[in-house]
């Protein structure tokens, strides 16, 4: 109770300065890795592939360069939560492209008041999808059968994008999976990330130390202003963050009238968005040394 | 219990680990025996084709020695590479220049002691950097299309 009266309510103008700031700070992150490391997700998820690779093969599990970037992703998760997924992965940042364009098409050009948004509990049956496809193509790979799956693959086509490269010979079927995972991306903010990543999968089987955890005592009765801007749909209010399917946007912080939302390390440093900007940083230092930047 | 979630979540990382890392041992093991294995076998087999090739005085394979230069696509941009053909055989593969991402070009190096160790480019890509890897095979095939005697 003493603490409810101790934290000041923040006021419109300052809500909408604090949502401004933290989309534009997140936005130029992600596409500074957009730009920079763009195979990160997939050299991550190469790392899975690789361990299953070995164990088809029965060789032993060597420390390839897909492991080294499969221990940095995880390692950061573990640490910050799914601070890749929300910040860093180019796939979802192009979610994220794809969701704001829709978005302004569906209100500017055919005048809807609002965004469409898919039913909650659509997503909550959905999400479910995603560990089938880890188990899928985790299976494949134990059987050998991967090879066999060449050009199914959106990551593939989308890769063909971010090299500049435009080579689709042998891609038709990742097209069409390609064209489908947009739409898809249209209607559901990162309904590839909630819905059909593996990796993201995996992620969400990993323990996290660094998620962003809710002081329920100091909130204002009834209110559920970060329950309404979280692309995931948890259920904020009961324990949403630990189930592992927060993506790591902090959308949620950053609108909540009383700051309750935070970080770890948010009690350490007091302005939000240092930790932002540190933990980038940390993964493009890491990351650029074990090769995932595309200029040194 | 508040922190269940994470509890049975950090206990099966560490299972997944553990077990992983138990099999690497044994893989290893199994590994470095079979591999002391082949190579016996591949150095009588050499012993006997080249005990062969003096009694019959037959040309040594179907490449000239000499090195050769191909290029051919990889992920962003050409891959060109030297290939050396030492008594017929290629002996070895060098990069000469090459612009794709560092990560998955590394991985994808490992088919060029594919193609030395079967002596054909007929190899499978490497799994995550297939562009890359076949970029290196087919500027091989490139290369070895010069060095048909």
């Amino acid at each position: 109770m003493e603490q409810n009266s101790k934290k000041t309510v923040r006021s419109g103008e300052q809500l909408k300065k604090s949502r401004r700031t933290h989309a534009l700070v997140r936005a130029a992150v992600q596409l500074v890795f957009f730009i920079a490391m763009p195979g990160a997700f997939y050299a991550g998820f190469a790392g899975i592939k690789s361990i299953f690779g070995s164990i088809s093969a029965g060789t032993p599990i060597e420390m390839n360069g897909f492991i080294w970037a499969l221990v940095l992703v995880a390692a950061f998760t573990i640490l910050f939560g799914r601070f890749f997924c929300g910040y860093i992965c180019a796939f979802g940042s192009f979610g994220d492209l794809i969701h704001w364009i829709s978005g302004l098409v569906q209100i500017k050009l055919f005048k809807r008041k609002k965004q469409f948004e898919l039913p909650e509990k659509a997503s909550k049956f959905l999400r479910i999808l995603k560990y089938l496809n880890l188990a899928f193509i985790v299976i494949f790979v134990a059987l050998g059968l991967y090879a066999k799956l060449r050009g199914a693959n959106a990551w593939d086509v989308f890769s063909q994008l971010t090299s500049l490269s435009f080579r689709f010979d042998g891609l038709t079927v990742g097209i069409i999976l390609f064209v489908a995972v947009i739409a898809l991306m249209a209607i559901k903010e990162r309904g590839f990330c909630q819905f059909l990543c593996p990796l993201g999968a995996f992620f969400a089987l990993l323990p996290m130390l660094g998620i962003l955890r809710r002081d329920k005592d100091g909130c204002i009765k009834g209110c559920s202003i970060c329950k309404k801007n979280c692309p995931v749909d948890l259920q904020l209010e009961a324990d949403g963050f630990s189930n592992g399917e927060c993506i790591g946007c902090d959308k949620c912080a950053a609108a909540c009238p009383r700051a309750n939302l935070a970080h770890p390390e948010n009690k350490l440093i007091k302005y939000e968005l240092v930790p932002v900007l540190i933990k980038a940083a940390l993964f493009f230092a890491l990351g650029s040394l074990i090769g995932l930047c595309r200029f040194f | 219990m508040k922190n269940i979630n994470f509890i049975i979540k950090a206990i099966s990382l560490v299972l997944t680990v553990g077990v992983l890392l138990v099999y690497s041992g044994f893989a290893a093991k199994h590994h470095s025996s079979l591999k002391a294995h082949e190579q016996a076998v591949a150095e009588i087999e050499a012993h006997n084709a080249e005990v062969l090739r003096k009694l019959n005085e037959a040309p040594a394979g179907k490449y000239k020695d000499g090195e050769y230069e191909g290029s051919a696509r990889g992920f962003r941009s050409d891959i060109k590479v030297k290939v050396t053909v030492e008594n017929g055989a290629v002996s070895a593969v060098e990069i000469v220049s090459a612009d794709d991402d560092q990560a998955f070009f590394d991985r994808a190096k490992g088919v060029i002691d594919s193609i030395i160790s079967a002596q054909s480019t007929e190899v499978d890509a490497v799994s995550g950097a297939t562009f890359s890897s076949n970029g290196i095979i087919n500027a091989v095939v490139e290369a070895l299309k010069t060095a048909e005697g």
